[in-house]
């Protein structure tokens, strides 16, 4: 759905341009995490890229952004997720590792929480 | 040859094996396990079983629990199997398995598997590279 902005109020105008803005750098710095880290195996490895830093300090507003990124593709986004929400869905044993079964649980997770539809 | 992997400036003598597959990782791969992701950093990939600390005994624990023990290096012995395990500054990065010819076998993270000529060509000191060698160990071969 494209938003005319000449009918938003200026505080409107102002959430949608810094969503914008976070979206894009959300983005940015996604894609930098991983052309650098695709050949890491350590999750804490992974997590030492200053990308994947910056996604942390976005706080909460990056979850969903998160979330739908987790959608497209399984990810190494588990320990940012853990490390804003301070939360974890549980993962069954016989499925620890299954980066699909455990990416669907974080985005099960989401949906329980309100941040994604 | 020049590696075609940045992080790998030493690698020489490699192969691709695999398709990129981002279902497993070096140290399930090392266990010749290709459904999961094995990390002692995540506990959603990590065994129940085992004690989780991002360290080389650590992982040292994973591979007895799977028969192997602890070897002097990674010489080619008839009738065993080795793996290497790496670290950077002692916090475990990667792991590789011996084949039965004497080479090994990596798989780059959620890249492709690559057989090389030796443990040796992986190691880089950089923080995105997979460190030393920290150890070996063996296990019969099946």
């Amino acid at each position: 759905m494209t938003i005319s902005r000449e009918k938003l109020s200026p505080p409107e105008y102002a959430a949608l341009n810094s969503e914008n803005s976070l979206e894009a750098e959300f983005q940015r710095c996604a894609a930098a995490w991983k052309r650098d880290t695709g050949h890491l195996s350590v999750a804490a490895q992974i997590a030492k890229h200053p990308s994947y830093r910056r996604i942390i300090e976005m706080g909460k507003p990056a979850i969903p952004l998160i979330l739908n990124d987790l959608k497209k593709e399984p990810n190494h986004w588990f320990l940012a997720l853990s490390a804003i929400s301070n939360d974890a869905p549980k993962v069954a044993e016989r499925d620890k590792g299954k980066m699909k079964v455990v990416s669907e649980a974080w985005i099960e997770w989401g949906k329980g929480k309100g941040y994604i539809e | 040859m020049t590696s075609e992997f940045p992080w790998l400036p030493n690698a020489g003598d490699y192969r691709i094996t695999s398709e990129y597959d981002a279902n497993y990782n070096c140290f399930a791969w090392a266990l010749g396990d290709t459904s999961r992701w094995i990390d002692p950093t995540d506990p959603n990939t990590w065994p129940s079983g085992l004690a989780r600390e991002n360290t080389v005994p650590s992982l040292f624990e994973l591979f007895r629990s799977a028969g192997y023990a602890p070897c002097e290096d990674g010489t080619l012995q008839d009738g065993h199997e080795k793996v290497v395990i790496y670290a950077l500054d002692g916090e475990p990065t990667h792991a590789a398995r011996q084949l039965d010819t004497g080479r090994w076998t990596s798989k780059l993270g959620k890249h492709e598997d690559i057989e090389h000529a030796t443990p040796e060509e992986l190691q880089g000191d950089e923080w995105d590279q997979y460190g030393r060698i920290s150890g070996f160990l063996s296990r019969p071969r099946t």
